[in-house]
């Protein structure tokens, strides 16, 4: 377990570049749109959308501003943890995912360049 | 001592202290047990030593309801039983599956997992199996390299099978049965008739023919009825002529019942880097032991779900791996096993083309207990077979609490996954829509008949006692995956060799 979870958390900052979800203009959003563990895992395609699944499931959460709103400063890993060990889950296209790393899809999703 | 029945003068008279129906895992179990004691068994077997076509269709029947196997090939009917092609998956039941459970209709058995615990370790010898351990801690200080995906989690546990080589029981113990001389096996005796006395208390004979036209009489003290969880309904059911109804059937409860494990690919499990994840994995022939996961008694209680469990597969071998229903689909045993055996090698050669070291993507699989159902049943067709009993019909009939519970299952692992950090989850299509309860076309079960003389307390709801006797009969007995009264996650047949070695200490007490 030791090993993986090092293996993990130490990749977690070369794979945040990579999925190709830089360069917007809202820097507050650039801070808040990868969700680090899924970008492991997903393509960027999958990420927007899971991204775009959840603002059609959620349409009240669909704007830009909304998801910086609800997508407070300094999501962690942990944060991420905390939501699943509090049910606070949503199933997207059969994804069993945290609220936060949904609504970080859902805002990386949308094309505010 | 073996004696061919097609061999005897016609109408012949065999008697022993106790007769055994049926050559299976809990038949041939319960001989072994009887063998240098001064009992005569009799072994009475419907089939020969190997496999006779003619005799195997004996068991073929009609399926109404969910998508299922033929009957002809789901069991085998010579010497040895199913345990002639079972594949050797062992893990015993849980405490909790014997318990009643009030979100659970029709559950509770008569009896503990404690009552079983002696004779499960002795079970675990006779199909070759290792220590009497299923706790994985036992199993990991043996092998540092089986790490838990999820230690210590509060909703999914590690549930440990361990893999007999498979035992075929025929060829172990078949020549210690030939050489007994307390225990007399005859082949080709098919039961087709049973004759009690006049208030259907006490059996007096039972009637056995064979496809030469021979029939005969068995007549004993005791008799157990061990020859598979349809069959033995279907016994009961056509044995009519002093019970209209059936024998044991007063409360129209024999057939009814029947459940399977349905085996149903479900979820996909992202892993973010590759990982062999040897606890769980298996190598057909060479793995001892390994684990499913599963979901926690408490969470099970939480949620109202039936018991289950995931394995995994890695993709390499899961993206060409067939449904089960997809590849036994002949009426000929034989050739089903070949489809099974060679679907598999394929998806497994192809894995290992592609270099299958470690996976981050792996398919999990579930084995689910089917809740008990009254409706899904067996009952008797109007057809008959070449011995002129009444063919079998099964109606298999799922209901949406399997769904709901595969469901929840599922999204319980993406939770807890998800909380260790340790990978995410997808839910498979047919998963994906709480209000769906339809099933899949690829929806299979595990070959895995149960319930249909369901074993309690009460004649009233059930057909069996907590002996496994029948209600209202003293000297007739159930042995098998028929007496079960909820299905569990596990391979049955370690249970049902365990609950056989109970029924068979406690005829040896009533014997004296």
């Amino acid at each position: 377990m030791q090993r993986r979870t090092f293996l993990l958390y130490s990749a977690i900052g070369a794979i945040s570049m990579t999925t190709g979800c830089g360069r917007r203009p809202d820097s507050r959003a650039k801070a808040l749109e990868t969700p680090d563990f899924l970008s492991h895992i997903c393509d960027a395609a999958t990420l927007r959308q899971l991204g775009a699944a959840y603002r059609a499931q959620n349409p009240a959460e669909a704007s830009p501003d909304k998801l910086i709103q609800l997508l407070k400063p300094g999501i962690t890993p942990q944060t991420v943890k905390t939501d699943y060990a509090n049910g606070n889950i949503v199933t997207i296209k059969g994804w069993v995912l945290s609220r936060t790393e949904a609504r970080q899809c859902a805002l990386f999703s949308l094309d505010v360049r | 001592m073996h004696i061919d029945a097609r061999h005897l003068p016609d109408n012949t008279l065999i008697e022993g202290d106790i007769c055994i129906v049926g050559t299976g895992p809990a038949g041939l179990s319960i001989a072994l047990q009887w063998d240098h004691t001064p009992y005569k068994v009799i072994l009475l077997e419907g089939g020969g030593l190997d496999y006779d076509d003619q005799v195997q269709d004996l068991y073929a029947g009609q399926v109404t309801g969910q998508k299922y196997y033929p009957l002809r090939s789901t069991r085998l009917h010579y010497f040895g039983g199913t345990s002639n092609h079972w594949s050797g998956y062992c893990s015993p039941y849980d405490p909790l599956d014997f318990k009643w459970r009030s979100w659970v209709p029709h559950s509770g058995w008569p009896i503990d997992r404690s009552d079983l615990d002696p004779y499960y370790a002795k079970a675990q010898s006779i199909l070759d199996l290792g220590p009497y351990e299923y706790d994985v801690a036992y199993w990991q200080k043996r092998d540092p390299e089986l790490i838990s995906l999820l230690p210590a989690n509060p909703s999914v546990w590690n549930k440990v099978w361990q893999f007999s080589p498979p035992t075929r029981l025929a060829k172990k113990y078949g020549p210690q049965i030939m050489a007994s001389k307390n225990i007399h096996l005859y082949t080709y005796a098919n039961l087709i008739d049973i004759t009690a006395n006049e208030n259907l208390s006490t059996i007096k004979d039972i009637t056995v023919k064979n496809e030469a036209g021979k029939t005969h009489t068995v007549r004993a003290k005791r008799f157990i009825l061990a020859c598979s969880t349809i069959q033995n309904a279907r016994i009961l059911l056509s044995c009519n002529k002093q019970a209209p109804n059936g024998l044991g059937n007063d409360h129209d409860l024999v057939g009814r019942y029947f459940m399977e494990h349905l085996q149903i690919k479900s979820a996909w499990l992202f892993l973010p880097t590759p990982d062999r994840l040897k606890l769980y994995s298996i190598e057909p022939g060479v793995t001892k032991m390994r684990c499913e996961l599963a979901i926690t008694p408490a969470m099970q209680e939480k949620y109202g779900i039936l018991s289950g469990t995931a394995s995994l597969l890695p993709f390499g071998i899961a993206q060409n791996a067939k449904a089960s229903i997809d590849t036994w689909n002949n009426t000929d045993p034989r050739q089903s096993l070949s489809n099974f055996r060679s679907s598999n090698a394929t998806a497994r050669h192809s894995a290992t083309q592609t270099g299958n070291a470690g996976s981050n993507r792996y398919m999990l699989s579930t084995r689910i207990e089917q809740a008990p159902n009254p409706n899904s049943r067996i009952t008797l067709s109007r057809e008959k077979d070449a011995l002129g009993m009444p063919r079998s019909i099964l109606h298999w009939e799922l209901t949406p609490f399997e769904k709901r519970s595969v469901r929840t299952m599922y999204e319980l692992i993406g939770q807890e996954v998800g909380r260790a950090g340790v990978a995410r989850l997808q839910l498979m299509e047919h998963l994906q829509d709480p209000g769906d309860y339809s099933w899949p076309e690829f929806t299979s079960g595990g070959w895995h008949h149960m319930g249909t003389t369901r074993m309690g307390n009460d004649p009233a709801t059930s057909v069996v006692d907590a002996d496994c006797k029948l209600h209202g009969v003293d000297n007739l007995f159930i042995a098998g995956a028929s007496c079960f009264v909820t299905a569990a996650a596990p391979n049955p047949t370690l249970t049902i060799v365990a609950l056989s070695l109970r029924l068979s200490d406690h005829l040896k007490k009533q014997f004296g």
